[in-house]
């Protein structure tokens, strides 16, 4: 996919663990680490929300596009 | 997995399936050991074998109809009927003996897989990939079933109805092509295709965070 997540990127910069998010949002440790994977296929703006909310960011630090094979723009 | 509320309908049919199947798996027991006697002539003249005519007949009856206190007339137009074998010849004895066993083989194969798709559901396993296969699998079995009644049919038409004369009735109609069976086939496979459709959404659905 050509939507890359770099919420193990912000974490670190925060100095946080992926367990330490998940209490705090209260989404489980298995969506997380599916998120953090980049094996989610898609990502709610309430989820969003919160761990902008949680690691005072905005969504374009966590969300990156990278184009394929060295297409698009 | 599921955890919503079991519908009472989705309980009725699994304890219904779960039934009849064990029903059915003595009687194909008995009707394999049948089958094998009938291949093996063991029987000899013992078995009256009882043969479903793939047509109907007209018996050359009247009778009366009683009716809000009159009576009517009226004529036996459309029956169907088996004949039965007072001497059974061997190499139709061989005929129906390997037609039983295909017919109860593929049988048994489209309920197992029936019974496997309704113990999933009966779990709350619903729009699963699982799910698609056997609903495929179900329709295909039930077209190769359709073809072989089809062949059946048209066998005994040519063979048995086309040379059959009785004093009190007359043979008549044509070879049934049991378009039902195929309606059911189609319709699994439509099924099948819908529960492809489900299981893509619910897999969407888990990974959306």
């Amino acid at each position: 996919m050509a939507i890359i997540v770099n919420l193990d990127v912000v974490l670190a910069q925060r100095k946080m663990s992926l367990t330490e998010l998940s209490n705090s949002v209260g989404i489980t440790m298995a969506n997380l680490s599916i998120l953090k994977k980049g094996k989610a296929k898609a990502i709610r703006f309430s989820t969003l929300e919160s761990i902008c909310e949680k690691l005072n960011c905005q969504p374009g630090e966590i969300l990156e596009y990278k184009p394929e094979n060295g297409g698009g723009e | 997995m599921e955890t919503s509320k079991r519908h009472l309908s989705i309980s009725v049919i699994y304890w219904i399936t779960n039934i009849s199947f064990w029903i059915f798996v003595a009687a194909s027991l008995l009707a394999v050991a049948i089958a094998i006697g009938l291949f093996f002539n063991l029987f000899g003249d013992d078995l009256n074998l009882h043969v479903g005519l793939p047509v109907s007949f007209d018996l050359l009856e009247t009778g009366k109809l009683q009716l809000q206190n009159s009576s009517i007339d009226v004529k036996f137009v459309e029956a169907y009927g088996n004949i039965g074998f007072s001497e059974l010849p061997s190499f139709v004895g061989k005929i129906y003996g390997v037609f039983m066993l295909v017919v109860i083989g593929i049988f048994f194969y489209i309920f197992k897989i029936f019974r496997t798709f309704v113990q999933n559901v009966y779990k709350g396993e619903y729009f699963e990939t699982s799910n698609f296969l056997l609903l495929r699998k179900a329709g295909y079995g039930v077209l190769i079933f359709w073809l072989i009644i089809l062949i059946y049919s048209i066998l005994q038409y040519f063979i048995l109805a086309q040379n059959l004369a009785f004093d009190s009735l007359e043979l008549s109609g044509s070879i049934e092509f049991h378009g039902e069976v195929v309606f059911v086939a189609l319709f699994l496979l439509m099924l099948s295709q819908i529960f492809l459709q489900g299981a893509k959404l619910q897999e969407d659905n888990q990974l959306t965070i």
